[in-house]
């Protein structure tokens, strides 16, 4: 016999809004390369996020990301 | 979005279409037969949104027109989620041409208008395009095992975001490093450029050094050929000024100067010998010697000379003077003369010895001499006049009394006062008239009696006494008047005397020196008296000096000094000769000075462009480093983005995935009957299932065509929940044409419940099927549309 249909939760598939993902994972490489590398220049990486989210036209987010 | 009416003409194979009152919720069911157009109706909702279908290439679209008819249009009415309803309608010309509006309930003015701007609102309004429609909400028969387009999926995902900056990004990354290639080549250009004017820091300084020594040696060459101009010039002009004077000299007076000219001019020629002899050191040129000794020797022996001559010149200055005092020039004649008898000339004579100061001038003596004369002339009247009123009445007493010794009363004793009376009483005869009438005139008293005649002889002896007396001292001072007059003419030929002596003694100076010595040599005797005070002097000076300014005389004076002044112009036109030698052979040093001098600063101008240009270069250098590390820096913020973004796509597909995943696998079991419970998807969203008989993951290839249909729809159901979520929409249709062909009717049934019960924002469910088996409360709330094979035109109302 075949289950009953359940509801799924259909805001679980919401997207995953692709600037805090971006913030998210940009954060957490600075996170990491500072801990691990000693080469990591923190303003390349400030410089690439900035400009990342100045494309996207959302430099409201870009203080947040710092 | 929820479709609310759909209404076409000459589309497919229909005619007409007209559906109107489409329920919101629930099923609409396009069921029938093969051919029978129900593919076409769901053909008609991307046609109305897209412009497109999902069976023709877009630009194959016009072949959606029906079959002889060359226009078609399509109109498609929802509700959206702003809470208002759209109308989109499109026109299809079988020439390829269309047009397109976009209405909203209720405003006249279109929204949109042209299919461009039609689709840019729609796709605003939707929040997704035909690609995301196709692969999400609308599952076609003739695609149905398709793997789900990577775009879409990363569209789904939200990673398109992202990933549409990347293609920018890379762009700028490569062109940025095409720049940087291109600076870098020119770096190594400029870096040639540099080391081909090897510069040297040190050239410029040494050049500098050079040029400043070189000038220096310029300049000093040509003070010192200005030093010698000026030294020939001035030694020219002050041989010349020595010389004049010395010719001047020579020449005055036809070769003997006067005593002031010698005194004059021989300071001048000292002075001038003297700044002849400074003018080297003046000048800061050397020289051995520039000449004039000898006539400066010359001038000191001529000044010792005129030296001794000062006792002479003393002497007879002072014999000028005294008589010039003497002769009191100039001054007033005194009143008086000396107060003194000693100041009176001796000997008589008024005048001074010579060489002797005198005690009083010309003007006094004479003026003493005018006094006494005055005084002498009044004695001398004076004494006329006692003489004159005295000589008469003593004869006339004397007479008168000598007379009166004969009368009696004088004979009598009775005294001369009654001799007198007698006298007067009776006179004589001669007597009596003037008597009588002077007695009578005087009132003489009546009765007087004279005295005795003697006493009047007496008296009268004593008046002519008296007036003898004063007739000798008229006398007396008639003789010294007369010496005073002869003193007086003998003071004045003194004076003419001296003052004649004073006005030679001031012409001899005036003279020539040697005929001034000559005439004070040979001063007249008797000019002044006694020997002229210079003499012994003069004397001594001939005896030591000899004549040395005698005119003519050889190895006198002027022939010395002109013999000397011909030396010294001689010795300087030698030397001036030397100087205008020394500047010719200067000159042409000064000239290849100047020569080096030029040189070397054209050695620097060029060094100091050649300088500039390093510097350029230098500067070029830094700004091609500057901004190829600028270029670098954004070449590694750009790759650096792009890793970021990179990462951040990989995490975001994770997470669609894992949910998308997740999704699935509940809704599997469902749509399954639970035979495949755990679903997994590869990162192309490949779906394999894990079969409980091979206890393995499974690919859908290997599973059969029914179960393989549900997993797929399963996934369509995900993606369609995934977009509705993104898009955030109240609800949407959804749009399969048979799904479920290889399921058997109570599979079909089961599915197309668990599908509904799924999610309830999938509430509007366009399904085609030849034949729908539905449970009883789903076959209450579905609306049926049938479809036949002849029928083209389809018109309901629910």
């Amino acid at each position: 016999m075949m289950s009953s249909p359940e509801v799924t939760d259909s805001d679980e598939l919401r997207m995953i809004d692709p600037v805090a993902a971006f913030l998210a994972y940009s954060d957490g490489e600075r996170e990491r390369a500072a801990a691990t590398e000693a080469d990591f220049d923190a303003a390349i990486h400030q410089a690439a996020v900035e400009l990342v989210l100045a494309r996207l036209d959302t430099g409201g987010k870009a203080g947040e990301a710092s | 979005m929820i479709i609310q009416r759909l209404t076409a003409s000459n589309l497919f194979k229909y005619r007409e279409v007209a559906l109107s009152g489409i329920p919101e919720q629930g099923l609409i069911a396009l069921e029938g037969g093969n051919e029978s157009g129900k593919s076409s109706i769901l053909e008609m909702i991307p046609l109305a949104l897209f412009g497109r279908t999902l069976s023709l290439p877009p630009e194959a679209v016009t072949r959606a027109i029906r079959w002889g008819e060359t226009r078609a249009s399509v109109s498609l009415t929802f509700a959206h989620g702003d809470g208002h309803s759209y109308t989109v309608v499109r026109h299809l010309d079988a020439n390829g041409a269309g047009r397109a509006r976009l209405l909203r309930e209720g405003v006249k003015q279109p929204v949109a208008s042209g299919a461009g701007e039609v689709q840019a609102a729609l796709r605003r309004l939707m929040g997704f395009d035909f690609d995301q429609y196709e692969a999400t909400l609308h599952l076609s028969q003739r695609r149905g095992d398709d793997p789900v387009r990577a775009e879409t999926l990363r569209a789904l995902a939200g990673v398109s975001t992202l990933e549409g900056l990347v293609g920018g990004l890379r762009e700028e990354a490569e062109a940025a490093a095409l720049t940087l290639a291109a600076e870098r080549e020119e770096l190594q250009k400029t870096e040639e450029s540099l080391a081909t004017l090897a510069i040297k820091e040190e050239a410029l300084a040494e050049l500098t050094r050079k040029r400043e020594l070189t000038a220096t040696a310029l300049t000093a060459n040509g003070v010192g050929i200005a030093r010698l101009r000026e030294f020939a010039a001035a030694l020219e002009q002050q041989v010349s000024a020595v010389g004049g004077e010395g010719r001047a000299l020579v020449e005055a007076g036809e070769g003997h100067g006067t005593l002031a000219a010698w005194r004059t001019a021989l300071p001048r020629l000292m002075t001038g010998v003297r700044r002849l002899k400074e003018l080297p050191e003046q000048h800061g040129v050397e020289v051995e010697e520039v000449g004039g000794e000898p006539l400066r020797l010359w001038c000191e022996e001529m000044r010792e000379t005129l030296g001794g001559l000062e006792p002479v010149l003393k002497a007879v200055a002072e014999e000028e003077q005294r008589l010039e005092r003497w002769l009191a020039t100039g001054e007033k004649e005194p009143e008086t003369g000396p107060k003194d008898e000693k100041d009176r000339p001796p000997g008589g004579r008024s005048a001074t010895p010579a060489g002797r100061e005198p005690a009083a001038t010309v003007q006094q003596l004479r003026a003493g001499l005018w006094a006494r004369s005055r005084r002498l002339l009044g004695r001398r009247r004076r004494a006329l006049g006692l003489m004159g009123s005295l000589l008469l009445p003593g004869l006339a007493g004397a007479v008168s009394g000598g007379a009166a010794l004969y009368f009696p009363a004088w004979e009598a004793g009775r005294g001369w006062w009654r001799t007198i009376e007698a006298f007067l009483a009776a006179p004589p005869a001669w007597m009596i008239g003037p008597w009588s009438l002077a007695g009578h005139s005087i009132g003489w008293p009546e009765g007087w009696q004279l005295p005795e005649s003697l006493a009047i002889l007496a008296a009268g002896a004593t008046l002519l006494v008296a007036g003898l007396v004063a007739a000798l001292r008229a006398t007396r001072a008639g003789e010294s008047l007369h010496r005073l007059q002869q003193e007086l003419e003998l003071l004045e030929t003194e004076r003419l005397r001296a003052d004649k002596a004073r006005k030679r003694l001031r012409e001899v100076r005036t003279l020539p020196l040697g005929e001034m010595l000559a005439r004070l040599e040979k001063w007249e005797e008797g000019i002044l008296p006694g020997e002229a005070p210079w003499k012994q002097a003069l004397h001594a000076w001939r005896q030591r000096h000899g004549d040395p300014f005698t005119r003519g005389e050889e190895g006198g004076a002027a022939s010395r000094l002109l013999a000397e002044c011909i030396r010294l112009e001689t010795e300087v036109a030698e030397l001036l000769v030397e100087l205008r030698a020394m500047i010719a052979e200067e000159e042409p040093r000064t000239e290849k000075l100047r020569e080096e001098v030029t040189h070397l600063e054209d050695a620097i101008e060029f060094e100091q462009e050649r300088r500039r240009r390093g510097l350029a270069l230098g500067e070029r250098l830094t700004r091609i480093g500057e901004g190829m590390a600028a270029t670098a820096r954004e070449i590694r913020i750009r790759e650096v983005a792009l890793d970021l973004i990179a990462g951040s796509c990989r995490e975001l597909l994770g997470h669609f995935r894992n949910r998308v995943q997740r999704f699935v696998s509940q809704t599997v079991p469902s749509l399954t009957g639970s035979r495949y419970q755990l679903v997994k998807l590869d990162p192309e969203l490949r779906v394999e299932a894990l079969s409980t008989e091979r206890n393995d993951f499974v690919t859908l290839g290997e599973l059969s065509s029914g179960v393989r249909q549900q997993l797929l729809l399963a996934l369509r159901l995900a993606l369609a929940q995934a977009l509705v979520a993104r898009v955030a929409d109240k609800g949407q249709f959804l749009a399969l044409d048979e799904p479920f062909t290889y399921l058997d009717r109570e599979r079909f049934r089961l599915t197309l419940a668990a599908m509904m019960a799924i999610s309830p924002r999938l509430g509007q469910l366009w399904m085609a099927s030849p034949e729908f088996v539905l449970s009883p409360e789903m076959a209450a709330s579905a609306w049926r549309i049938p479809c036949t094979l002849d029928c083209d035109n389809l018109v309901m109302e629910n």
